[in-house]
C-alpha cells in the first residue's frame, strides 16, 4: 500500500514548479500621448550647435490692429512688437540594466540576446519619461481652474475651462491631461448626473465608457482628453494637478544621437530614406556591453528629451481632489 | 574527562584553529518602498494669480518647480534659465529652508528616489499618499507662515489681490449655483453645493475686505489709467 506513485512523492521526476515562457507584463503607465497637436514639437537639435533651443513668441498677424487717425495727414502710431521667448534645453535621460550570465544560461522568459526585447524596453522607456516631463511642466501655469482642494472634478469644469482658454484667443484643439483619478470623478459625474444638454450628447455617450489606454474622450467637439498617472501631486498630496492647453502652450524637443560605428548599439527610431540608407541620428540608443569580471550583459539606454511650458495664457492648471 | 559541548582540542603538533564566527545569513530586508514614482527634488514657488480655499482659509496655491535638467530649460546642474523664466512670469520662487529644514523629503520609491513635501506621508508597499495639512506642523500652517513672514523678505507672500480673487469668486459663484439647480435632480449635488457656498463666502469676505477695489500690492500694480477730457465736438468735427 506504499508503492503509489503520486505526483506529490515523486520530487526526482518532477519538477515543484516550472516556467511559463509567456509572461505578464507588470502593471505601469504606458500610455504616450504624445502626437496631439496642441504639443509644440521644437525639433531635433542635433547638429544645430547647441542643446538649447529659443523659440520665438511675436505678436504678428493681427495682434497689433490698426489704430484710428483723427485726420488723414496725422501721422500714424508707431507700433513697439511685442516678443517674447521659450528655452527647451535637452538633457540626457538614461537607464541601465544588467543580467547575469548565470541567468542568461539558464534562461528566461525574456529573450535577452533578442534585439527587439530590449527595443521594447528601452521605447517604453524613454516615451514614458518624455510623458513624465510633460506632465511635470503642465501644472504650473499662472492660471488655474477646477472646483479646488478636496473637490471632485467633473465635465462643467473642463468646459468652463476650454471657455476660459477660448476667451484668451487660444486656438484649435485642446489638449486635456488629467491624472486617471481626476478623470474617473469626470466619469463618475457624467454617469450620474440627469438633466442639462450634455448627458444627451453623444460626447457624454462616449465619455462614460471605461477606456484603457491614455487617450479617454473628446468632449464638446474640441477637448480631447488624455489621462495619465504621471500627472503630479497638489497641496501636499491632496490634489492632483493636471492640465488643459491649446497649441503652444507646451513646447518639448529631442536630440537624435548619432550613429556610432564604434558603439555596439540598437538604434530606434533611425529616419532613412527610401533606399532604406540612414538618413539621421536615432531617438532612443540602447548601447550593449559586458561586464567580464561579473559576468553579466550590460544595456544602458539613452534619450536626449527637453520640455517646458510655452504660451502662459495658452493653458491652464487644473487642481482637484487625487 | 572531555565536555561533550567542547570541540575536541586538536593535539600533535599543529595549532588549533579558533575558527570565525559563522554566522546564519540574515533574513533580507523585507521592507518594500511605497508603490510610487520617482520624482526630482523640487522648489515651490507662488504666482500673485494662484489662490484656492484651503482648510476654510484663502491660501497660496503653490506650483512646484522640479529640479531637472531637461525641464524648463534647466541644462545639467545649472537652473538658473529656469529659474529666470519662472521668475520673468511673476513667480516667487521658495528656498527650502525658508522656515528653517527643508520642505521636501526624500523617499524610496519603486525605482529610485522620490521627492515629496515634508507634509505628504507615504507607506511601504502602498501607492497611497496622506496629507498632513492641518495642525501646527501641517502644509497649510506653512502657509500661513509665508504670507505673515514680513513684506521685506523674499519670501513673503502678500494677500490675494483683486485680479486673483474676481475669477475665482465667479467661477465658485457658478458652480455654486449649477450644483444648487442640481439637488432636486441629483441629490448628491447638495453637498457639493454647500461646498461651493462656503468656499464663496471665503473668496466673497476676501474681496470685501478690498473694498472692491483697494490697493493692488505686490509686483502687479493697478492701473488707474490716465484721465482724459473728452471733446466730442472735436470728434465729430
Amino acid at each position: 500500500m506504499a508503492n503509489e506513485i503520486w505526483y506529490s512523492n515523486s520530487g526526482d521526476l518532477v519538477l515543484s514548479e516550472t516556467l511559463n515562457q509567456e509572461f505578464l507584463l507588470a502593471l505601469a503607465d504606458r500610455g504616450y500621448p504624445l502626437n496631439h497637436p496642441a504639443l509644440y514639437y521644437v525639433g531635433d537639435l542635433q547638429g544645430k550647435g547647441s542643446l538649447t533651443l529659443k523659440t520665438s513668441e511675436i505678436g504678428w498677424m493681427g495682434y497689433d490692429i490698426l489704430a484710428d487717425v483723427a485726420n488723414e495727414d496725422t501721422v500714424a502710431t508707431q507700433t513697439a512688437l511685442t516678443d517674447s521667448s521659450h528655452t527647451v534645453t535637452v538633457a540626457r535621460k538614461a537607464m541601465e540594466r544588467n543580467v547575469g550570465q548565470a541567468l542568461l544560461i539558464a534562461g528566461a522568459p525574456l529573450n535577452f540576446s533578442d534585439p527587439a526585447t530590449w527595443a521594447a524596453d528601452a521605447a517604453g522607456a524613454a516615451a514614458g519619461k518624455l510623458v513624465d516631463m510633460l506632465a511635470n511642466v503642465a501644472d504650473d501655469f499662472t492660471n488655474q481652474t477646477g472646483p479646488g482642494s478636496g473637490a471632485d472634478l467633473n465635465e462643467i469644469d473642463l468646459v468652463t475651462t476650454a471657455v476660459a482658454l477660448q476667451v484668451a484667443n487660444v486656438q484649435g484643439r485642446l489638449m486635456c491631461l488629467l491624472h486617471p483619478q481626476q478623470w474617473g470623478d469626470v466619469q463618475i459625474d457624467v454617469t450620474g448626473s440627469a438633466g442639462g444638454a450634455f448627458q444627451y450628447s453623444q460626447d457624454a455617450q462616449r465619455a462614460m465608457l471605461l477606456s484603457d489606454g491614455s487617450y479617454k474622450a473628446t468632449l464638446h467637439g474640441l477637448i480631447d482628453v488624455y489621462s495619465s498617472s504621471r500627472v503630479p501631486t497638489a497641496n501636499s498630496g491632496a490634489d492632483r494637478a493636471g492640465a488643459m492647453f491649446g497649441r503652444g502652450g507646451i513646447l518639448w524637443g529631442d536630440a537624435s544621437i548619432n550613429v556610432d560605428p564604434d558603439a555596439r548599439a540598437i538604434y530606434l527610431g533611425i529616419p532613412s530614406d527610401d533606399e532604406g540608407n540612414v538618413t539621421g541620428g536615432a531617438k532612443v540608443m540602447v548601447e550593449m556591453d559586458r561586464n567580464p569580471h561579473k559576468a553579466w550583459k550590460v544595456a544602458v539606454y539613452n534619450a536626449y528629451l527637453g520640455a517646458t511650458k510655452g504660451i502662459d495664457a495658452a493653458g491652464r492648471t487644473i487642481i482637484s481632489d487625487a | 574527562m572531555s565536555n561533550p559541548l567542547q570541540p575536541p582540542r586538536a593535539v600533535g603538533r599543529g595549532v588549533e584553529s579558533q575558527g570565525e564566527v559563522w554566522e546564519a545569513p540574515r533574513p533580507v530586508d523585507v521592507a518594500m518602498p511605497p508603490k510610487i514614482e520617482p520624482c526630482p527634488p523640487f522648489f515651490y514657488m507662488h504666482h500673485p494669480n494662484r489662490w484656492a480655499v484651503l482648510g476654510g482659509k484663502l491660501r497660496p496655491s503653490l506650483g512646484q518647480l522640479p529640479l531637472e535638467p531637461g525641464l524648463n530649460g534647466a541644462s545639467d546642474g545649472d537652473f538658473e534659465v529656469a529659474f529666470t523664466q519662472k521668475r520673468r512670469e511673476g513667480w516667487t520662487i521658495i528656498p527650502h529652508d525658508v522656515m528653517g529644514g527643508s520642505y521636501v523629503r526624500r523617499h524610496r520609491a519603486r525605482r529610485g528616489h522620490a521627492h515629496l513635501p515634508r507634509w505628504v506621508r507615504v507607506f511601504g508597499n502602498s501607492s497611497t499618499m496622506v496629507p498632513n495639512n492641518e495642525g501646527p506642523d501641517g502644509y497649510f500652517a506653512f502657509l500661513d507662515a509665508l504670507m505673515a513672514l514680513p513684506e521685506s523678505h523674499q519670501s513673503h507672500i502678500a494677500p490675494a489681490e483683486l485680479h486673483a480673487l474676481m475669477p475665482m469668486a465667479d467661477y465658485l459663484r457658478g458652480a455654486m449655483e449649477r450644483s444648487a439647480s442640481a439637488i432636486a435632480k441629483d441629490p448628491r449635488m447638495k453637498s457639493r453645493a454647500e461646498r461651493f457656498r462656503a468656499d464663496l463666502d471665503v473668496v466673497e469676505a476676501a474681496i470685501a475686505a478690498l473694498g472692491g477695489g483697494g490697493e493692488v500690492l505686490g509686483d502687479l500694480v493697478e492701473s488707474e489709467g490716465d484721465s482724459v477730457a473728452l471733446d466730442l465736438e472735436a470728434t465729430d468735427g
